[in-house]
């Protein structure tokens, strides 16, 4: 599960970053996954406090035996951060351990109660380069629009190419995000919200000629997609033309929502791609 | 027509035409070797076949170009035909299907080429390097054709390559010392080796059949010889091969949602390609993968991430499938959505081997677990 909010009653409620559930063991790890140097003492004395129920019943977790269950939080963070991470916990007198994240993911601090886990973390986990580590999760609630806009218009361009009638704000979705299955609802919902807004500008704008917003017949309130772009009926060759096209499109749609400007026709005619990407003969 | 008849038919044609595979254009219709092709199909909207609608997505695509489609007594075997060029189609597999042809081969080729042109739901087959060997080695080798041109994915400024030997490398041999003329090349053209065609015979001595076969880098079988059972192992081998290629291809790197007891997790991986010695031209082979044409088919959004490192987000335009890369000079990470089709995957890895590097291979991802 992905930045699942979990609360602790009467000390608060943290977003875990991700809570990763091992059903055999009947025990699940919650992730705490810093950026920077600071450890907030609130948030951390709220993680000392999570107990399996805490995680069952806010944390859309289901242990297979809620009496038995039991539960780690584990603190993650760049090398250099560590030990600036280490203290801020001890100053709040919370001992919860740290992985520290560079070469190696290793454990630095406290102890991991999953012995197997632990073991494996004492000894170290040799990581590749950050750059050179697959990129499994797209987005996450600070994800800007444009990045966003970044992931959505390729998965129009892909129900375009299948002819499919309709698409729901849902499909579009679970078609972008692979994880989505694994989301928590409060990014499930930060994700709809901007899709929503993407998906009604492009079909007003860049996307025009291909798509309009409907809404669901058996769901008013739900977004619906209607494709209406025949591009299959095209020969080979206009066929490739028009999706070169909505690769121009893309870039300029991108373009606009970093830069929050209206769309502006007359600009498609003008060179979008990325410099030095241009496909030949473009 | 049923499939013993089919039998018979292209047995007779087998004992009538010439083995000259390479002289076969020369020849009218009817007098060439058989070939059959293997075409991998989906819906229109990318989803996948079953055995009722195999026959309704052949009879869509073949009438939307002119083709005309008859039924035979057997319901997963049809034949197409359209002036002078005749196919017979069997889509018992609805996803690969097998046709064979007697047609003389320009204009057979030029007739199916057009069809998978327009109807971008069906694709070759596109068998990497080492399977298209490890088919030959089965048999007794009777040569092969490498073609590797690494210009191909290059501006065509790059005239500088000519000075190199191994950038260009066409070459056909015909005998049986494939294996020592092989041993040779690799000490001095290894980068080079990307078959383009391997041929191998194999005989039945109890019935005294015989077959000599020539295996491209497009899935086709060329064939001549007396016995028409000996060809249809070949082909049933080559699909059977194929087919779990593709099938680990997905099984291993869908990225996609699974229930594990009652948790929801992720299943698959990203797969790699490492290339042997840095791109020549980073942002050529870039542009290629992004530019919607033939052979790679791939639509997508570049974003650079790094002075050496873009990420795509990208669309399989052959079923839509969505897919995205991670391009550096020294490897591509390439991650499937969860119903992208991994002949895409063989298509890409193909035209890797054949135009950057031939010893690119997939590695097909082992799920790695921390002890209980």
């Amino acid at each position: 599960m992905l930045e699942q909010p979990v609360t602790v009653p009467g000390a608060g409620t943290v977003e875990a970053d991700i809570i990763a559930l091992h059903y055999q063991k009947n025990h699940a790890i919650l992730w705490e996954c810093k950026s920077g140097r600071t450890a907030d003492e609130k948030q951390a004395k709220v993680y000392a406090a999570v107990r399996p129920e805490h995680v069952q019943r806010t944390g859309n977790i289901t242990f297979p035996k809620p009496d038995s269950a039991t539960v780690d939080v584990v603190y993650c963070c760049l090398h250099e951060d560590a030990k600036a991470i280490v203290k801020a916990l001890q100053q709040s007198n919370v001992a919860l351990p740290v992985v520290s994240l560079a070469n190696r993911a290793e454990l630095l601090s406290g102890q991991i109660q999953d012995t197997a886990v632990g073991k494996v973390f004492m000894a170290g986990v040799e990581l590749p380069p950050l750059e050179d580590v697959p990129r499994f999760l797209l987005a996450n609630t600070h994800t800007s629009k444009a990045d966003l806009g970044r992931l959505l218009f390729p998965t129009l361009v892909s129900l375009l190419r299948k002819q499919v009638s309709t698409a729901s704000l849902r499909q579009i979705l679970e078609e972008t995000f692979n994880d989505w299955a694994c989301m928590g609802t409060d990014l499930r919902r930060y994700l709809s919200r901007r899709f929503n807004d993407l998906i009604r500008d492009l079909c007003d704008n860049e996307l025009q000629e291909y798509a309009r917003t409907t809404k669901a017949s058996h769901s008013p309130g739900e977004l619906m997609v209607e494709f209406t772009g025949d591009i299959l009926g095209r020969d080979a060759t206009k066929r490739t033309r028009t999706f070169q096209k909505f690769e121009k499109l893309a870039y300029g749609f991108i373009e606009r929502v970093e830069r929050d400007k209206p769309y502006e026709p007359a600009k498609e005619s003008e060179n979008r791609w990325l410099p030095g990407f241009e496909p030949p003969g473009s | 027509m049923d499939r013993r008849e089919l039998a018979l038919r292209l047995e007779e044609h087998l004992r009538n035409v010439n083995v000259y595979f390479d002289r076969e254009n020369e020849f009218p219709k009817g007098g060439g070797p058989l070939k059959t092709y293997i075409v991998e199909a989906h819906a229109q909207n990318g989803d996948t076949l079953s055995r009722e609608n195999a026959s309704a997505a052949l009879s869509e695509a073949t009438g939307k170009h002119g083709l005309r489609l008859s039924e035979t007594k057997d319901r997963t075997l049809f034949e197409v035909s359209k002036g002078d060029v005749g196919f017979f189609f069997d889509v018992l597999d609805s996803r690969f299907w097998v046709v064979h042809t007697m047609s003389n081969v320009d204009v057979a080729e030029e007739t199916l080429n057009a069809l998978i042109e327009d109807n971008p739901n069906l694709d070759y087959a596109w068998p990497p390097s080492d399977l298209m060997r490890g088919i030959q080695k089965t048999a007794r080798p009777l040569g092969f054709a490498i073609d590797f041109d690494e210009t191909t994915f290059l501006p065509a400024r790059r005239e500088n390559l000519e000075d190199e030997p191994n950038a260009v490398v066409k070459f056909r041999h015909g005998g049986t010392g494939a294996d020592t003329w092989l041993r040779y090349l690799e000490t001095f053209a290894v980068n080079a080796l990307a078959f383009s065609m391997v041929k191998f015979s194999q005989e039945d001595k109890t019935t005294g059949g015989y077959i000599i076969q020539e295996l491209n880098e497009r899935g086709r079988l060329k064939a001549a010889g007396n016995s028409i059972n000996l060809h249809l192992q070949v082909v049933s081998t080559v699909l059977h091969e194929y087919k779990s290629l593709i099938l680990s291809i997905e099984d291993s790197a869908r990225l996609r949602p699974a229930l594990t007891g009652n948790a929801k997790t992720i299943v698959g991986e990203p797969l790699t390609f490492d290339f042997p010695s840095p791109l020549r031209d980073f942002k050529a082979f870039v542009r290629e993968l992004v530019s919607c044409r033939e052979p790679l088919r791939t639509w997508g959004i570049v974003e650079e991430a790094g002075s050496k490192r873009v990420q795509i987000e990208g669309v399989d335009l052959h079923t839509g499938g969505r897919l995205r890369f991670d391009v550096t000079p020294d490897f591509m990470r390439v991650y499937l959505g969860p119903r992208t089709c991994g002949n895409t995957v063989a298509r890409l890895l193909r035209n890797l081997q054949a135009h950057i590097n031939a010893t690119i291979h997939i590695k097909i991802p082992r799920e790695e677990t921390v002890p209980a």
